[in-house]
C-alpha cells in the first residue's frame, strides 16, 4: 500500500510535468544513457518525433513549413531522415565531464547545448518529394543525482533548447 | 512670469497630461444590484459545474479564499466610467462561508477588453493594481471538472512575473517569463520584449485563459526597489536576445529543479550565475542554466535583498562568490505539509504543493461530511473530456486515474485529525520527491490562511490581488457605465 502511494505521488510530480509541457509542447526532454554524443545523436531522431508531437492535427515541424490541415489531409507530410552534428558539438563535448562532476557533487550538471541538424524531406501523398531541408536544434544534456525506490542513481536527459525549421524550397 | 518658469510650467501640464490619460479601474466589488448579473456573466465565460454546496458555479479549486485577499486601499478606482477600455473589478463567489468566521471561496475579478491589452495594461499598472514583482498564474478554467490532475494542479499551468515600466511618461504592465522566446514574450502591440499579456501564449487560447495576480509578501521598500532594478534587467537581458537559450534556457521537467540541497545545505549558486547573467557578466558556477517558468520567478525573488548595484554585490558575483543577500524567497515546498496533523503556524513546511485541495476546503468551516463530498468533486475517480487538451495529455491523465484516487483517500484521512497516522503517512512520502516551487506551489502559498490558532503563518509568502480575464468590450460596456 505504502509503495503504491509513493508511486501515486512520484506520478503526480511527472504529470504535473507532462501537463506544464502543452504549454510548451516543442520543448522536450528525453532520457539517455550518458552525454555522449554518439548517445545524443541516438536520441535525436527520438527527440525529433517528439517535436513533431500532434497538436491540432499538425506537427510542429508541419506548422513549420507551413503545410496546412487540408494540406496534410490531402497525404502532404514531413519525413525525418537522419541527424547530423554541427561543428559546435566539439565545444559541447569539453563541458561534458564538469557536468558529471557536478552531479557526483550534489549539484544539477548541465552542459552547454550542442547544434545538430535533423534533415528532413516533405512528400505527397504519393510518396512523391516535394520539398526538404533541415531542422537545427540545441540540446542540453542535464546529469543529476535522484533516489529512485530508495537508490542513489545518476541520470541522463537531452533537453531541446531551441528549434528552427529551415525549408530548403522557401 | 519669466521664460523658466513658463518651461516649467509647460513640462507640468505636459506630464499631468500623459499621466492622467490612463483609463480608470470600474469598481463594482461586493454587492450590488447588477451582482447576480455579473455571476452570470462571468460563469458564461469560465465555465461551471453542479458543486457540493454551492450549486451550480465555478470550481473551487481555482478560487481563493476570501480572507486571502489583499487590501485595495492604494488602489486608484471609480464607481462608473463611459470609457470603453475601462478594467471593471467584481467578485464572485464560489463556496460561501459555511460557519461564522469562516472565508468564502472565489475570485476577485479583473474584467479586461480584449480587444484593448495595451490600454488595459496601463491601467492596471498607473492605477496601482499590478505591481513590479507580482506572479501572473496562467489557468485554464475551461479544463476543470475534466481531468483530475489538473485539479490537483488547481488548474494552474504557467507563471510570468510582471514589471512595471515608465515609457513616454506612461506606466505600463510587462509580462517577463522563462521561455525567453516569441511565445511568451513577443507582445502583438509593441514587439518582442514588451508583451503587455498579449504575446501568443496568452492570445491563442484565450477563451481558456484567466490569469491569477499574486503579490509577493516583501519585508521592506529596499527589497521592491531591488526586484525592480532585476526585473528592468532580465527584461533588457530578454530583448538583447543574447542569454536564451545559449546561457539559460526551459526546462521542461518540472520535477527536476536546480535547487539542492546536500547534508541539509542548500546550493544557490545557480542564483547567483542567475545574477550574473542579469549583470551582463558570464555563468561561473554553472555551465548553463536551465529553470522552468516559475523556477525563474523563485530565482528572481531570492535576490530581493541584493542591490545590482551595490558595489560590494557586484564585486562578490564578479569573483565567483554566491552573495551572502541572496536567500530562498521561500522554502522550496515538499508534497505535503504538516498541517492537517501534527503542525504549528511556525513551520516552515506547514502546507505542501499538493496540499491546495484540502488547503482550500479546510478554511470555509464546513463539515467533515461537506469537506469529504468537495473532495469527491474535486476528486471523482472518473476524468472527463478535456476539449483542446492534446490526446498525448488525455493518454497520461487517463493512466493516471486510479493513482489519483488514492490522493482522494489521504485527504479523507486528514480530515480524522489523526495526527500520529497523517504524520506517518508523510514521513513515507515526503521524501520521496525533492523539494519543489512549481506553479502551483505559488498559488498553495497564496491561498494559506494568515494565522492558524491566532498565530501568524511563517511559511506564507503570497498574497492574493485579482484574477484578469479579457472578455469581450461588448460584454464589459453596461458594467462600464452604469
Amino acid at each position: 500500500m505504502k509503495k503504491y502511494i509513493l508511486m501515486t505521488l512520484v506520478s503526480m510530480l511527472t504529470v504535473s510535468s507532462a501537463f506544464a509541457e502543452r504549454e510548451l509542447s516543442r520543448l522536450q526532454t528525453v532520457e539517455t544513457q550518458s552525454c555522449e554524443n554518439s548517445e545524443l545523436q541516438r536520441t535525436i531522431l527520438a527527440t525529433a518525433d517528439l517535436v513533431m508531437f500532434e497538436e491540432k492535427n499538425l506537427t510542429v515541424l508541419e506548422e513549420g513549413l507551413q503545410i496546412t490541415s487540408e494540406q496534410k489531409a490531402a497525404g502532404l507530410h514531413a519525413e525525418v531522415l537522419k541527424t547530423a552534428p554541427r561543428s559546435s558539438v566539439k565545444s559541447y563535448s569539453k563541458t561534458v565531464e564538469r557536468a558529471e562532476a557536478d552531479a557526483e557533487a550534489g549539484k544539477v550538471g548541465v552542459t552547454a547545448p550542442a547544434k545538430f541538424d535533423i534533415v528532413y524531406v516533405v512528400k505527397d501523398g504519393s510518396g512523391q518529394r516535394k520539398d526538404a531541408g533541415r531542422i537545427t536544434v540545441d540540446v542540453t544534456c542535464r546529469v543529476e543525482t535522484r533516489t529512485v525506490n530508495g537508490q542513489e542513481k545518476t541520470l541522463h536527459s537531452a533537453q531541446l533548447a531551441s528549434f528552427e525549421v529551415k525549408a530548403k524550397g522557401r | 512670469m519669466n521664460m523658466n518658469r513658463l518651461i516649467s510650467s509647460f513640462l507640468s501640464a505636459s506630464f499631468l497630461l500623459s499621466t492622467s490619460f490612463a483609463g480608470p479601474l470600474v469598481n463594482k466589488l461586493g454587492k450590488n444590484p447588477y451582482s447576480a448579473q455579473i455571476s452570470a456573466g462571468l460563469e458564461s465565460v469560465i465555465g461551471t459545474a453542479k458543486q457540493p454546496v454551492a450549486g451550480t458555479s465555478i470550481a473551487f479549486y481555482e478560487t481563493f479564499p476570501s480572507s486571502s485577499y489583499v487590501s485595495l486601499k492604494d488602489v486608484q478606482m471609480v464607481a462608473k466610467s463611459d470609457d470603453s477600455n475601462s478594467v471593471v473589478l467584481v467578485d464572485y463567489v464560489s463556496v460561501p462561508a459555511q460557519s461564522s468566521g469562516a472565508a468564502a471561496l472565489g475570485l476577485r475579478m479583473a474584467l479586461a477588453p480584449q480587444e484593448s491589452r495595451l490600454e488595459a495594461s496601463q491601467q492596471l499598472a498607473e492605477n496601482g493594481l499590478i505591481k513590479t514583482g507580482d506572479i501572473l498564474v496562467s489557468a485554464r478554467p475551461l479544463f476543470a471538472n475534466s481531468l483530475q490532475y489538473l485539479a490537483l494542479q488547481l488548474e494552474a499551468t504557467h507563471i510570468s512575473m510582471a514589471v512595471i515600466v515608465n515609457e513616454n511618461g506612461r506606466k505600463v504592465v510587462y509580462n517577463m517569463d522563462i521561455p525567453m522566446d516569441t511565445e511568451m514574450l513577443s507582445g502583438a502591440k509593441l514587439g518582442f520584449g514588451k508583451s503587455v499579456m498579449d504575446s501568443n501564449h496568452f492570445l491563442s487560447d484565450n477563451r481558456n485563459l484567466m490569469l491569477h495576480v499574486l503579490r509577493p509578501r516583501f519585508e521592506s521598500e529596499q527589497q521592491k526597489v531591488n526586484m525592480q532594478k532585476w526585473l528592468e534587467r532580465a527584461l533588457a537581458r530578454a530583448r538583447e536576445k543574447k542569454i536564451y537559450p545559449s546561457q539559460i534556457s526551459f526546462n521542461s521537467d518540472y520535477n527536476s529543479p536546480m535547487y539542492r540541497e546536500k547534508d541539509g545545505k542548500a546550493d544557490l549558486s545557480f542564483i547567483a550565475d542567475t545574477a550574473r547573467l542579469m549583470l551582463g557578466q558570464g555563468l561561473m558556477a554553472n555551465q548553463h542554466l536551465q529553470m522552468y517558468c516559475s523556477e525563474f520567478a523563485w530565482t528572481l525573488l531570492s535576490l530581493r535583498n541584493c542591490d545590482p548595484d551595490a558595489k560590494d554585490t557586484v564585486k562578490d558575483l564578479s569573483k565567483g562568490k554566491t552573495p551572502s543577500c541572496i536567500s530562498e524567497f521561500y522554502k522550496p515546498m515538499q508534497m505535503f505539509g504538516s498541517a492537517f496533523s501534527s503542525g504549528k503556524a511556525g513551520d516552515e513546511d506547514l502546507y505542501g504543493m499538493t496540499d491546495g485541495i484540502p488547503m482550500l476546503v479546510s478554511q470555509i468551516g464546513g463539515s467533515p461530511q461537506t469537506a469529504m463530498q468537495l473532495f469527491d468533486y474535486a476528486l471523482p475517480g472518473v476524468d472527463k473530456e478535456a476539449k483542446g487538451l492534446s490526446n498525448g495529455h488525455k493518454a497520461v491523465a487517463s493512466m493516471m486515474a486510479p493513482l489519483i484516487q488514492q490522493a482522494n483517500g489521504y485527504f479523507k484521512l486528514t480530515l480524522t485529525r489523526n495526527a500520529p497516522q497523517i504524520d506517518g503517512a508523510r514521513a513515507q512520502l515526503n521524501p520521496n520527491s525533492m523539494r519543489n516551487y512549481s506553479p502551483t506551489a505559488f498559488v498553495v502559498h497564496a491561498g494559506m490562511p494568515d494565522s492558524v490558532n491566532g498565530a501568524k503563518v511563517a511559511q506564507k509568502k503570497m498574497d492574493y490581488v485579482v484574477t484578469i480575464k479579457y472578455v469581450p468590450k461588448a460584454k464589459l460596456k453596461d458594467l462600464q457605465s452604469k
